[in-house]
């Protein structure tokens, strides 16, 4: 009985995914262009919101620099659970163009691993909904996201906050 | 006014002869090479000859090839369309030129900038604190030539 | 280097504190950077810029790339037009390797620089309307944006980052059914601009917001080198391409879009008119297009030591290259003076006076990419 209750979540929750409206890197352009009539993610139940505590997904729009990573980490950090992660385009997987620039984090996967990750640069519109579909089984399927289990960005927020006692001490913000 | 009051004031201040400049692509170009102690001197006589529009501070790091840091500003006079490059260079050891950000504020970014990846000291400048880079590279002067990015290090 | 809202103690005024806001990272109308806001009460005292949060250091990675090869990152300072940043590219390349290229490629180059510009600008108005709450004229633009990005698609293959301009011509030939897409954008454009534009300019919801808002006097463009649509508004004539052409400009009848207020609203009817010349100029290279099969001029591999500086007007402005050549494969430094970066810093003028939700609508006017922002 409960799990098929727990389904219906499921189901609910795989039919309106909703975005943190948070971008990093120019790959977001092709996020813009899903958004658009041709393309039209909204048919699916994707939409972006300005709020992380609302979201249900966030997608790593390619570049992470060394900067925005704790931004991005913290961004996260706020989401509610389930909380899932997308991953498009090179630089999120190996740094992509930026290879060898040390402003830029080549180790993404390693630090927030993504549930689906769509290769390109930038990935078509085409690829990234085929991505979101894909995403839309997990959710359904209720299944962990990857990031829950694995991956050091717990430890690195926690660095992090340990620079700024003010935001250590707030509760909310400890990894949850 | 203009660039050939410039030219005649540069020769009677400084003793600088304008040079052509024909490796601008835009429009027609003097190159003044100064001292670096006469910047602030300059700026004043370029904005008041109508120079009025900064472009652009590109500094070049030629310590491979034996020289020191070459700063290049570039200045445009909108009513005249002539443009002026003043070219300076200072030693890598110890980098130091004096601000013009109160006579050209758009300079100031600019100089903030050349300041976290070059480490020039720009004297009299009101922030020069980071703004680009990361924490981590900070101090590392990552425009330098003796910078190497980690992926290409042997 | 993430900081939560801080209180300050000296009181100002009978309002209160001032409080020191973070607008941004996470933020939908600012994109990846912080502007940190001094505020009393609602009213906006201090504005402080954080750029950054994009930065990939190309200036370095240039210097390990070879001329051609650095066509990779140099079209990837921003992604919405990177057509224009390529052209200088390839215009600073050839000058210093000495080589010309015939008059059907500086053609192209146009069609592919006024179409880069298009695509960006119209993805400026809408986010100018974005900056408002108001979505649908974002999804206009997008719907008319996608005929451009099929025919870049058909030419190059990829639909934002088509390296398609590289030193000495162009990396791929033009076939009959580019130019067809082409045509077919430009008519498609045609037909709905006039809907397009009744909708736009008189909005007002948009006039309401913007205009009077974020005045930028004449004295500041000459003070901080502002560029570009920015700069326009305010009253400079400064076009790259009217006043010093290069890649054959000179061929085309266009207009410089001026407007004398400087305010926001200013800057929206700088970008949105800027769309109608952009087509006007594309109608005549294709119509003027020469005969010639010759796409790519050969390339020296290595080219002689030498410097060059060169700027052509992209969508947000002049962007320019100092670059200098040590006689070897790649460049030895490039210099990127990008026009976001000169931008940015006059939204710390401009702003202080305003209220808080006018920062949002100053700052889509001042047409930003972060991009070239960070470089």
């Amino acid at each position: 009985m409960l799990t098929k209750f727990l389904d219906f979540f499921g189901w609910a929750r795989a039919n309106s995914p909703w975005m943190v409206h948070y971008c990093s890197g120019c790959c977001s352009l092709e996020i813009l262009a899903l958004m658009g009539p041709r393309f039209d993610w909204e048919r699916y139940g994707f939409m972006p919101v300005p709020s992380p505590r609302q979201a249900d997904f966030i997608v790593i729009t390619g570049l992470i620099s060394r900067k925005v990573l704790p931004v991005l980490l913290m961004t996260y950090d706020q989401m509610p659970k389930p909380r899932y992660v997308f991953a498009i385009g090179s630089c999120a997987f190996d740094g992509g163009p930026y290879y060898d620039s040390t402003s830029v984090v080549t180790n993404v996967p390693e630090i927030l691993p993504p549930d689906v990750f769509v290769a390109g640069c930038p990935p078509t519109p085409e690829a990234i909904l085929d991505g979101l579909l894909e995403m839309k089984k997990i959710i359904r399927e209720r299944r962990d996201a990857k990031a829950e289990t694995q991956g050091t960005w717990r430890e690195i927020l926690k660095k992090e906050l340990e620079k700024n006692p003010l935001l250590a001490q707030q509760p909310f913000f400890v990894g949850g | 006014m203009g660039i050939e009051g410039l030219k005649k004031l540069m020769k009677t201040y400084f003793g600088v002869e304008a040079k052509e400049y024909p490796h601008n692509l835009v429009a027609e170009t003097y190159l003044f090479e100064i001292e670096p102690v006469h910047i602030r001197e300059v700026a004043k006589l370029l904005k008041q000859e109508g120079f009025n529009f900064f472009h652009t501070l590109a500094p070049v790091d030629y310590s491979p090839k034996g020289r020191g840091l070459e700063l290049n500003y570039f200045f445009e006079n909108l009513e005249e369309k002539v443009w002026v490059v003043i070219r300076t260079e200072i030693p890598l050891d110890n980098p130091q030129i004096d601000s013009i950000h109160d006579i050209y504020p758009a300079i100031e970014a600019c100089e903030r900038e050349e300041w976290e990846k070059f480490g020039i000291n720009f004297v009299g400048h009101p922030r020069l604190k980071p703004m680009l880079l990361d924490d981590t590279l900070q101090g590392k002067w990552v425009q330098r030539k003796s910078y190497i990015p980690e992926a290409h290090r042997s | 280097m993430y900081r939560g809202a801080q209180i300050i103690t000296e009181p100002v005024g009978r309002e209160g504190d001032l409080m020191i806001l973070n607008w941004g990272v996470q933020h939908p109308a600012s994109g990846p950077m912080r502007i940190k806001v001094w505020l009393d009460g609602e009213t906006i005292v201090k504005v402080e810029n954080d750029p950054g949060y994009v930065t990939r250091n190309l200036e370095k990675l240039l210097e390990y790339r070879t001329w051609e090869n650095a066509v990779v990152n140099i079209e990837r300072i921003c992604f919405i037009d990177d057509l224009g940043t390529l052209v200088n590219w390839a215009l600073a390349v050839e000058k210093l390797a000495e080589v010309e290229v015939p008059k059907n490629v500086q053609y192209f180059r146009v069609i592919l620089a006024e179409v880069g510009r298009i695509v960006s600008h119209l993805i400026g108005i809408g986010s100018m309307f974005g900056a408002l709450g108001v979505a649908t004229p974002m999804m206009w633009v997008l719907s008319l944006r996608e005929y451009y990005l099929d025919f870049l698609e058909h030419y190059s293959g990829y639909r934002i980052s088509t390296a398609s301009i590289v030193p000495g011509g162009l990396k791929y030939a033009p076939t009959k059914e580019d130019f067809e897409l082409l045509k077919k954008a430009i008519e498609e454009t045609e037909r709905r601009w006039p809907e397009y534009k009744e909708l736009f300019r008189d909005n007002p919801t948009l006039v309401e917001r913007y205009k009077g808002v974020g005045v930028i006097p004449k004295e500041l463009v000459y003070e901080m080198g502002l560029r570009g649509p920015v700069a326009r508004a305010s009253g400079v004539d400064y076009d790259v391409r009217k006043r010093y052409p290069y890649s054959s400009y000179e061929d085309f009848d266009f207009n410089v879009v001026t407007k004398e207020d400087g305010d926001a609203y200013s800057r929206f009817l700088v970008v949105l008119e800027e769309v109608e010349e952009s087509v006007k100029i594309l109608k005549q290279a294709l119509e003027g297009m020469p005969e010639g099969d010759k796409w790519k001029v050969r390339m020296p591999k290595k080219i002689k030591a030498g410097e060059v500086y060169s700027a052509v007007e992209w969508a947000r402005g002049a962007v320019e290259y100092f670059v200098v050549s040590d006689g070897g494969t790649g460049p030895y430094r490039v210099k990127i003076s990008a026009p976001s970066f000169m931008n940015i810093w006059v939204l710390e003028k401009i702003a202080p006076g305003h209220k808080l939700a006018d920062l949002a609508t100053i700052f889509a006017s001042l047409y930003i990419c972060h991009g070239d922002l960070d470089r």
